[in-house]
């Protein structure tokens, strides 16, 4: 559904983005990730056609950036990162002009701006003005514009941005909720909405892709796998047994407490290999184990490794 | 055309619910009336005489009028990032353009209207027939100028995101088109640039207008003025794209 190949934009000398590639499948969503500058606006803008590319292949839906503008409007939402919408029009008729202006009849477009309210939970503030909205609700009038005209690509800088954890819990089910029925490309700086939304993520950092993968793919790939073993074990130096294990870091070591449980935190480069070395070690030596519980890993590490990858580069 | 007029709509609604818009009318149509009633009495209450003095006060408005009423078009949108917005939706450059540049031309004729109705006032309260054919002729040729101007404010507003900056050039852009035919006086009346001076200088062109009579060539030249500036507009806000 996007295609973006040897992207490269270049704002006077400075290269914003340096040859990038990236794609996004029908249905699917995906997180653009990056620090501040990276390139992650420039690539939205690109996408939305508010900017042209310096070179490289865009397609959104099918359609050239460049040379089939209007279509690629046409097919796309795009909410821009810092939701610039007129004041002075209540939240009703700011999104019945731009659903005309999208492209629906008039006719549709009462029944298109009633799904898009009803959709982001806008249905108490219809007729109020946008300026005297907080930014939580100016941010679901945002998204609201991006829905009205139902188009099968929604493109949304930091959705979240700015907004209280319960605002920002809210937006993050809906764009939940939009999966499927939308190809979504989102931006945002908080890693664990990405985490929690996406499927892929697409990290950018300095205008090149570090990394584009499914969100587990990159978890495994960039994250060590810490686990924690609980046993008990009678007369047995498990500390040593578990030092001996070669790709295997022993973290934290708890000595057995009153309910005779021993526990160790360990750190391996590989899940599964690590995993299974270490219960072999410890049944080998007449440790018996009680429990092996893996860690969460976290995007956040992940993309810190990514960036660093690149980098070392 | 759905897309422009919905743009043009747009552009009208956020000018007519302006407190601005209408205070700033409300004073052109007093002051208008007020001089117009003077010269009135100076005149005998002869109402062709006054109309050529009022012609004058007619045009000063519009140079100074126009600058106000493009100012915002674009560099607030650019100030307020709306414009990001406004070109990712699927409407053309051109289309933006037209619309912004209708939206001030139909806001120019709201404040040439005053006139027509202090005319038809004063024609129905002293029960005579004034010359509706020169009034006319004034109120075309006051347009043409009147539009030459809108477009040269809309470009000064898409080069700036201060309006305050866009209102000064577009003023500034306005005196010198208007003083263009004080600079044929430069040079001798045989020399070229007399006649190049003469041909593009918008107040020579009005001259017939003001007297009732519209000319052809004066229209074509205003219409070109028009198309080229706005063409002109509509790459600047191309631009952006390619920066």
């Amino acid at each position: 559904m996007i295609r973006v190949q040897r992207l490269f934009k270049r704002f006077g000398a400075f290269e914003a983005l340096k040859g990038i590639d990236f794609h996004v499948a029908a249905g699917t969503s995906v997180g653009l990730l990056g620090e501040n500058g990276a390139g992650k606006t420039t690539t939205m803008r690109i996408l939305s056609c508010f900017i042209a590319p310096t070179s490289g292949v865009v397609e959104v839906a099918g359609h050239p950036v460049v040379f089939e503008s209007a279509a690629v409007r046409e097919n796309i939402g795009y909410m821009p990162e810092s939701v610039p919408i007129y004041g002075n029009m209540r939240v009703e008729e700011f999104l019945r002009y731009r659903a005309r202006l999208k492209g629906v009849p008039a006719k549709a477009s009462r029944r298109a701006v009633d799904e898009a309210i009803s959709k982001v939970g806008l249905s108490s503030r219809r007729r109020s003005l946008v300026q005297v909205l907080s930014k939580g609700l100016r941010q679901r009038v945002g998204l609201a514009d991006a829905l009205v005209h139902r188009p099968p690509v929604l493109i949304l800088d930091e959705p979240t941005s700015g907004l209280d954890p319960s605002q920002r819990r809210e937006v993050r089910e809906l764009i939940r909720d939009l999966r499927g029925d939308h190809t979504v490309l989102v931006s945002s700086h908080i890693l664990p909405e990405i985490d929690t939304t996406c499927e892929r993520v697409v990290i950018i950092h300095r205008g090149t892709v570090a990394a584009s993968e499914s969100i587990e793919t990159l978890k495994h790939r960039y994250t060590e796998d810490r686990f924690r073993v609980v046993f008990v074990a009678f007369e047995i130096d498990v500390e040593s047994l578990l030092r001996e294990i070669p790709a295997v870091r022993l973290e934290k070591y708890v000595a057995a407490g009153k309910d005779g449980l021993s526990h160790a935190l360990l750190v391996g480069a590989d899940g599964g290999g690590a995993r299974h070395a270490v219960v072999e070690k410890l049944v080998a030596g007449g440790v018996r184990i009680h429990e092996v519980t893996g860690e969460e890993r976290s995007l956040e590490d992940a993309f810190l490794k990514a960036i660093e990858g690149e980098e070392a580069r | 055309m759905t897309r422009f007029l919905v743009l043009l709509r747009r552009e009208l609604g956020a000018t007519f619910q302006s407190f601005g818009f209408w205070a700033l009318l409300a004073l052109v149509a007093g002051y208008t009336a007020f001089f117009y009633s003077q010269s009135l009495q100076a005149r005998g209450f002869d109402m062709d005489y006054a109309l050529i003095d009022i012609r004058n006060w007619l045009f000063i408005l519009t140079v100074i009028i126009t600058p106000l009423l493009t100012m915002r078009l674009f560099a607030e949108e650019k100030r307020s990032g709306s414009l990001e917005l406004l070109m990712t939706a699927p409407v053309s450059d051109a289309q933006v353009v037209m619309a912004k540049f209708g939206a001030a031309a139909i806001e120019l004729l709201v404040f040439l209207a005053p006139i027509w109705l202090l005319h038809g006032l004063l024609a129905l309260f002293f029960a005579s027939t004034p010359d509706w054919g020169r009034l006319t002729a004034v109120t075309v040729g006051m347009c043409g100028a009147g539009f030459v101007f809108l477009a040269l404010g809309t470009l000064a507003s898409a080069l700036t995101s201060i309006q305050l900056w866009a209102a000064l050039l577009g003023a500034l852009l306005n005196t010198c088109l208007t003083s263009l035919g004080v600079l044929r006086n430069l040079f001798p009346v045989e020399s070229p640039l007399h006649r190049v001076f003469a041909y593009i200088s918008l107040d020579l062109h009005l001259r017939s207008a003001l007297t009732g009579i519209i000319d052809l060539r004066d229209v074509v030249l205003q219409v070109t003025f028009v198309a080229l500036v706005l063409f002109w507009t509509i790459r600047v806000v191309e631009l952006r794209k390619w920066k």
